[in-house]
């Protein structure tokens, strides 16, 4: 990508350097999108190109087809909103039947959120998928509930978070994020577990467990019930984890959590992310990303910011 | 790249005023307002102003009507929540954005007898719909409503067209007394309790076939085959229609023979009808597939669910069909009647 292509002032000097590195994974820039937010890529096609963008995160694969959760699915909440979404998805052998030929043709890099319900699936998830190369990574979702423990989420235990970790690193050769579960009380212990399990990449947070009632109706709003909080509302927290996990552990992270505009990303930055992930705002602005990504380079240029990396964690005082 | 292509497209607000109980018309300009904008599709309005998020989400709604020579689109739009609250008191001048006309639309077919019915604020996409098939087509349209002042803004915009208007409201006020389902199975000439729980359209046809089959050679075991439950009424009719046959039989028998008939796999309404077109609460889209399914008369509805992102990423507005889910955003908001499971 040339920043030729990009919406920026060209006015101010050097043109910023915006690669990353996160361990094994290296992104030509540091704005992504994150899972379930972003369909395959293609859907958005018609409103900006995914191309320009450090790298995409698909939709969250189960080994088995998943039909999702009944509808309403969706619940607007005071700057945020819930999903229950249910992890619709056409299945492992599907998605590598069907999709995994047209991820290839993104020129950037593609990862691929992974879901189980067992350890089981997850291993199977990273054996499978192990032998393609296009995919960059596997994003490893342990916020789901599992089955084998009465639907208590795995990423609320640091002994699953760890096994699921280390399962999923022997047998995927590629980079390994894991991505944390804000529905805890200590986040660096989650965070912990996920290093000492091996994995290359953090990325924080998933959404925030929640529930919306209709007092007219005596109903819940969303047809399961209890839904994932994501939105500017969660801001805040998620950078809190951010933070609090950038200082502990010795991992790239990718944060996100109600980035909305080129501001909300540069404080995750800031806060110790090497990376963003634009979730939500995608849902109202399909080109939000790209101009997340604008916004960054101008502020580079605007405080003559020659290499972005030199804000990751760069908090003054 | 082109960037003009990734931001959602500004509009300016016109006209937005009330114009019936509850109901309220927005007009927008905006630029280019091309051959993609046609009936049944929908634009996705950002409520909130440029750069803010509350209300976070956009709000789907269909087209009411579009003028493409000025640039102009209508929606219409029922105060229902937060959302439409905040929007009804938006004045003309103030600047929206949109992304759209977004999903699928109606078929537009030509010289085709049409039936569309229409159910209280469901009945805003029908309009658009109508006037541009009214030129190459024969339209009646049902609209159906609690009150007459439900109806009244609609009676008035369909007025305008070459159509065949008939009401329903439940208290009798304008019109048919009664659910728009009732006109229209009154229109149809159907027996009112004759078309109950019913398969799917697939099933019934081959369900006809059989019968029709079964027909030729027994009559006799017809009612072994027909699953409808004609209640007690049954035997007689069914007499009646066995032993009818080229007969000129009085409007009642007519009925009875015309649904026979049918149950046997013959299409001979006594109003013909080609095409159906729906549109309104679920109760009654799934009464208006039975009957569609019943009579196999094909059809379109236009569907509605919650929305996230409006194209077709976030998986938030399925719904269930005989190819299992489909997005109302992207696959739809029209489905063939055929193939939804209501």
């Amino acid at each position: 990508m040339s920043n030729d292509e990009l919406s920026i002032d060209h006015t101010a000097k050097n043109e910023p350097d915006l690669r990353v590195r996160l361990g094994p994974l290296q992104l030509k820039n540091p704005v992504l999108t994150a899972s379930g937010t972003f369909g395959y890529g293609d859907e958005v096609r018609d409103f900006m190109d995914p191309n320009v963008l450090g790298a995409i995160t698909v939709k969250g694969l189960t080994v088995e087809p998943t039909s999702g959760n009944k509808t309403p699915r969706i619940a607007e909440t005071p700057a945020g909103m819930l999903n229950s979404i249910g992890l619709e998805n056409p299945g492992l052998e599907k998605f590598i039947e069907e999709k995994i030929e047209l991820l290839g043709e993104f020129s950037t890099e593609v990862l691929v959120n992974i879901s189980g319900h067992s350890v089981e699936d997850f291993i199977i998830l990273a054996e499978r998928l192990a032998p393609f190369e296009e995919i960059a990574g596997l994003e490893v979702n342990v916020s789901c509930p599992n089955i084998d423990k009465g639907g208590m989420a795995f990423g609320t235990d640091p002994d699953l978070v760890y096994e699921i970790t280390r399962k999923v690193k022997a047998r995927y050769d590629g980079p390994v994020i894991v991505k944390l579960s804000p529905n805890v009380t200590d986040i660096v212990e989650m965070a912990q577990a996920a290093d000492e399990g091996g994995a290359d990449i953090l990325s924080l947070i998933n959404t925030l467990l929640g529930m919306a009632i209709n007092v007219q109706k005596r109903e819940t709003v969303l047809g399961n019930t209890m839904g994932g909080l994501s939105g500017p509302a969660v801001k805040p927290v998620a950078l809190r984890m951010v933070y609090e996990v950038a200082e502990a552990i010795d991992l790239p992270l990718i944060g996100m959590g109600g980035i909305m505009n080129s501001e909300d990303a540069l404080e995750f930055l800031l806060a110790g992310a090497s990376a963003v992930s634009v979730g939500t705002a995608n849902l109202i602005d399909p080109a939000a990303s790209v101009n997340i990504l604008e916004g960054i380079i101008n502020y580079c240029y605007e405080q003559e910011i020659d290499d972005i990396n030199s804000i990751i964690g760069a908090l003054k005082g | 790249m082109n960037i003009e292509k990734k931001k959602p497209k500004p509009a300016e607000i016109l006209e937005n005023k009330k114009v019936g109980t509850d109901y309220y018309l927005m007009k927008l300009k905006t630029d280019n307002i091309d051959e993609k904008w046609t009936p049944g599709r929908f634009v996705h309005l950002k409520i909130s102003t440029p750069q803010t998020y509350d209300p976070l989400l956009r709000r789907p709604f269909s087209l009411f009507d579009i003028d493409r020579k000025n640039n102009i689109l209508s929606l219409l739009y029922c105060v229902v929540g937060r959302g439409t609250k905040i929007m009804s008191r938006l004045v003309s001048g103030e600047k929206l954005d949109f992304l759209g006309p977004l999903g699928q639309g109606f078929s537009l077919p030509e010289g085709k007898t049409i039936l569309a019915v229409g159910g209280g604020m469901g009945t805003a996409p029908l309009f658009l719909l109508c006037r541009e098939l009214a030129f190459q087509n024969s339209i009646t349209l049902i609209l159906g409503g609690n009150l007459c002042t439900d109806v009244e803004f609609f009676k008035h915009r369909f007025g305008e067209l070459d159509i065949d208007i008939k009401i329903a409201t439940m208290d009798g006020s304008c019109g048919y007394k009664g659910t728009a389902v009732d006109l229209m199975k009154k229109h149809l000439g159907v027996n009112k309790d004759s078309i109950s729980k019913e398969p799917t359209s697939e099933q019934t046809i081959s369900k006809n076939l059989n019968n029709k089959r079964t027909n030729d050679k027994k009559p006799n075991n017809k009612r072994t085959n027909n699953k409808q439950p004609n209640k007690k009424e049954s035997n007689q009719k069914e007499k009646n229609n066995k032993e009818s046959g080229s007969k000129e039989p009085n409007r009642e028998e007519s009925i009875i023979q015309e649904k026979k008939v049918k149950d046997a796999g013959f299409i001979e309404q006594k109003k013909k009808l080609d095409f159906l077109y729906t549109c309104g609460p679920e109760i009654m889209l799934s009464a208006v597939k039975k009957i569609s399914d019943h009579f196999g008369i094909p059809g379109e509805v236009s569907l509605e669910e919650r929305m996230g992102c409006g194209i077709g990423i976030c998986l938030s507005c399925v719904c269930d069909t005989q190819n299992g889910n489909q997005r109302v955003c992207k696959e739809g908001p029209i489905f063939r009647l055929q193939e939804v499971i209501l």
